[in-house]
């Protein structure tokens, strides 16, 4: 295990690292507490909260070192600012957006991210910054024989304190009393005569001022780049699912885990350390699927909203000749297009084929997956190995539909109990560990260096001919999923998001039904990253990556969810816009980011949003 | 004579607070059950024990000898069991006809995934829509029907699968006194036809006396009574926590 031997005993490695992961956590906790106080009072997920730590982090760094601002002074005003951004995102961005479906607020947040993604580095520089040491704190302490940083020592005990500070400010304010009570009991909250656009205010300020402080204070320990946005907030959703949605002490708790966590695989195993964090939430979701500290009053997790989110009606007859009408005009223009274009059209058809399978669980079933990568880099290197094995593209595709249809099988079986934001997490935890798993087994996958050479044979090996195979998976996928929709699989799906208990009671097979449309959805998925890999020619880990399961549900929102074309349309704005965006400047993802965050406000139902609302 | 629902001993607690303390007592096949209590006495949570959504800390359910506890609701529900929710939940993104061919479509495999629902078998949802009296309303979306409607749709539901009994949780609350009568002809009709067991709960002391052949009352999780409707009527103690202060019941019917 610990190579104790040649650092010298066992002990002191145990200790030190100990303290190391504590020291840790502290700001992780910080973050985390934030994100579970804005959960528990308002239900939104605030993808963008680790971009608050990270500006929060930033100003501290500015005051510091442009201003000369003492660093004792500028945590606390790198905190207010956070707050303010915390007030401003609430108000401008979310504050429309709460009767609306619930990922609509996700959505926003993750616009939020693309646009700080592109701005953060513009305003600070790409390059890493170094935090300044905290003044009077710099020394460091003997302990058996080794040497610990007395800043440590000071964010060890400051987790406890902000956590008993917390406790006050919730238990002894009316403004804590307000917060506990639409934490455990919206209609009580309601009861109370609570001013929910000023509650919600403030939380959000209190969240994010506690993720800036979490961020400036983290300075002195960590250096400061761009992507820490993403690396902390999936830290801090692993926390707070751990933890509990809604609880502190949990969130306390499972940071120090955490934490501890990191600073032990650290050194034992550094590049499963993140694979080990998610297996960990898995296990404790498995156990207890409402988090370690989780109440069953508390927090429900799938909250129904006003706006339905399963589709309407059916796939209307209309829908469907469109779509037929569609595949026919795509087919024959195989022979006008140029190459490039067809290349485009085909990464647009293999974005189409992953946004139905996505539609699939999260409009149909109201399954929400944050983590549907898994399933398409289930089927991209089901399909690459195939095809590297010698196997003909299509043969390839059919074993790398079924490896995914089969792990999704088997993720639904294992996840039947779980819903709302849970559910997302363990999804996004299942595609990190198929993730770490494509890194490490380098015999398989090659690791970091993915698989190469995978080009199609005749006659799939031209644009036209590649444009086409992808063109008719689409229409059988399509035709298939149709069908499935009509037929009693998709009103099962349907009923049991409209009411679960009714339909359980009705004796209708729910589990077994979403089971089998995790299967679907999945092979589905899998088909599409079957395809990527062919028309990339190689395989990558980043099959797996957080950004792709995201990108599949802003195609989802994007398009509508209500209505059965939406993910198509979605799939296909979403695809075509980006790459006319890249063409025109580098800074894409804050023009996607932008376009999110006024088509949320603007198109609330999504670009088909009218059309499904029409339908009803 | 062995009951068709005979209930032992139930106990069931939320946060250490108890809501059912050693709930016992026997309905027999065919009979009409009433289930009394001031709200909060527990009516609900023993119906969703019963109903397998809910489980008890402790006792035993057994349906035509055969326990009940520990099973799934889906389980519960095909051993004969249906039930109606206090709040109605209809599936608001189906229509009328389609949630109770839903319902009706039993069996099939395969073909569950690939037939349309529109090609299964409708004689049985046009039959049970006719007994509720919804026939007019078969192609209505759920979402848009009335309060009293979405009552109906849900007896439907309930009788579609032709179960052996029947739970009901405030089936007629909100309703005029002439929709109850005509809502509890229509299970009585059913009990009669079919040997259909019924247990409802119900605030309104006219329909309980007129429609249940026995009533329970429960107190604050426990059953304090449990007896035919004069019994009870007569009882001391339920008079005294339920029926007293001069309400509907203890004026002769
Ligand atoms: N899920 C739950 N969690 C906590 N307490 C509950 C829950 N469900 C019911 N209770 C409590 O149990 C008691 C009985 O409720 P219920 O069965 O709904 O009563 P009734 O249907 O007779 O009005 C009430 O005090 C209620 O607050
Ligand atoms: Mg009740």
């Amino acid at each position: 295990m610990a190579p104790g031997g040649e650092n010298g005993g066992r002990m002191d490695f145990i200790l030190i690292q100990t303290l190391n992961g504590l020291a840790g956590a502290s700001s992780l906790f910080l973050v985390a507490a934030g994100l579970s106080l804005i959960f528990g009072v308002t239900r939104v997920v605030n993808f963008a909260h680790g971009t608050v730590f990270m500006i929060g982090a930033y100003v501290a760094w500015t005051l510091i070192d442009r201003l000369g601002v003492n660093f004792w002074l500028a945590a606390p005003l790198a905190a207010l600012a956070a707050a303010a951004l915390g007030a401003a995102i609430e108000i401008l961005v979310l504050r429309r957006l709460y009767t609306g479906h619930e990922l609509l607020p996700l959505l926003a947040t993750f616009g939020l991210v693309l646009v700080a993604h592109d701005l953060v580095p513009l305003i600070w520089g790409a390059q890493d910054v170094i935090g300044p040491r905290a003044p009077g704190l710099e020394g460091a302490v003997s302990l058996m024989g080794r040497r610990l940083p007395v800043y440590d020592l000071f964010l060890i005990g400051f987790a406890p304190t902000v956590l008993a500070g917390l406790w006050l400010v919730l238990h002894r304010t009316r403004f804590g009393r307000f917060v506990r009570a639409a934490t455990d009991d919206r209609e009580m909250a309601a009861a109370l005569g609570i001013r929910q656009d000023r509650l919600f205010t403030g939380v959000f300020m209190l969240g994010c001022a506690l993720a800036g402080l979490g961020g400036a204070l983290q300075l002195p320990r960590e250096t400061l780049h761009h992507s820490l946005d993403t690396q902390v907030v999936v830290s801090a959703f692993v926390v707070v699912v751990i933890g509990g949605m809604g609880s502190l002490g949990g969130a306390f708790v499972a940071s120090a885990v955490v934490g501890l966590v990191s600073a032990f695989g650290i050194v034992v195993w550094p590049q499963g350390t993140l694979a080990m964090l998610f297996l960990i939430m898995a296990a404790v979701l498995t156990l207890r699927p409402r988090g370690l500290f989780g109440r069953a009053g508390a927090p429900e997790p799938h909250q129904p909203l006003a706006l339905p989110s399963p589709p309407a009606t059916g796939y209307p007859r209309a829908a469907r000749r469109l779509t037929v009408a569609g595949f026919a005009a795509a087919a024959a223009s195989a022979l006008v297009l140029s190459p490039f274009a067809l290349d485009l059209a085909s990464q647009a058809l293999i974005a189409m084929l992953f946004a139905a399978a996505l539609h699939l669980l999260v409009g149909w079933a109201g399954l929400i997956s944050f983590g549907h990568a898994a399933f398409l880099g289930l089927g991209g290197y089901g399909a690459a190995l195939a095809l590297k094995g010698g196997a003909p593209l299509p043969f390839a595709l059919a074993a790398g539909a079924l490896a995914a249809a089969l792990g999704a099988a088997a993720f639904g079986g294992l996840a039947r109990r779980m819903r709302g934001v849970y559910l997302a997490m363990l999804t996004l935890a299942f595609s990190q560990l198929l993730h770490a798993a494509a890194f490490q087994w380098v015999t398989a996958t090659g690791g970091d260096n993915g698989i190469l050479g995978l080009w199609p044979e005749p006659p799939f090996d031209t644009p036209e001919g590649f444009f086409l195979l992808v063109l008719g998976c689409c229409a059988a996928t399509f035709a298939l999923l149709a069908r499935l929709y009509r037929a009693p699989f998709g009103f099962v799906l349907r009923a049991a998001q409209d009411a679960e208990a009714r339909a359980r009671a009705d004796a209708l097979p729910v589990d077994g039904t979403r089971v089998a449309a995790f299967a679907v959805s999945g092979g589905v998925a899998g088909l599409a990253g079957g395809l990527l890999v062919a028309l990339k020619g190689s395989a990558f880990p980043t099959l797996f990556d957080i950004p792709q399961s995201i990108d599949g549900l802003v195609m989802v929102l994007l398009g509508g969810i209500a209505h059965p074309l939406g993910p198509l349309i979605g799939a296909a704005a979403y695809t075509l816009g980006v790459d006319l965006i890249t063409t025109v400047t580098p800074h894409w993802q804050m023009i996607v980011g932008g376009v999110i965050l006024v088509l949320a406000q603007a198109a609330p139902g999504g670009l088909l949003g009218r059309a499904a609302r029409g339908r009803r | 004579m062995t009951a068709l629902l005979s209930v032992r001993g139930v106990r069931k607690s939320y946060g250490g607070t108890p809501v059912l303390e050693d709930v016992g007592f026997d309905i027999p096949a065919g009979e009409i059950a009433a289930l009394i209590g001031a709200n909060g006495a527990g009516k609900s949570t023993l119906f969703s024990i019963l109903g397998g959504a809910a489980d008890a800390d402790g006792g035993s359910v057994l349906l035509n000898g055969a326990p009940l506890l520990g099973l799934r609701p889906e389980a519960v529900a095909r051993r004969g069991v249906s039930r109606t929710f206090q709040t109605s939940t209809p599936y608001r993104s189906l229509d009328v006809l389609d949630s109770l061919r839903l319902v009706a479509a039993r069996g099939g495999g395969w073909r569950r995934l690939t037939r349309p629902l529109s090609a299964w078998p409708e004689a049985a949802a046009r039959a049970v829509l006719a007994e509720v009296g919804l026939e007019a309303l078969a192609e209505a979306p759920c979402a848009a029907l009335s309060y009293g409607d979405a009552k109906r749709l849900e007896l439907a539901l309930a009788l579609i699968r032709d179960p052996t009994l029947l739970l009901m949780d405030e089936p007629t609350a909100g309703m005029a006194p002439a929709e109850r009568t005509a809502f509890m002809d229509l299970v009585r009709t059913r009990s009669r036809e079919r040997g259909l067991t019924v247990l409802f709960t119900e605030h309104d002391m006219a329909t309980v006396f007129g429609f249940a052949a026995r009533v329970l009352v429960l107190d604050r999780g426990r059953l304090i009574a449990d007896g035919d409707p004069a019994a009870v009527r007569a009882d001391e103690a339920v008079r005294r926590v339920y029926l007293g202060g001069g309400g509907a019941a203890t004026k002769p019917l």
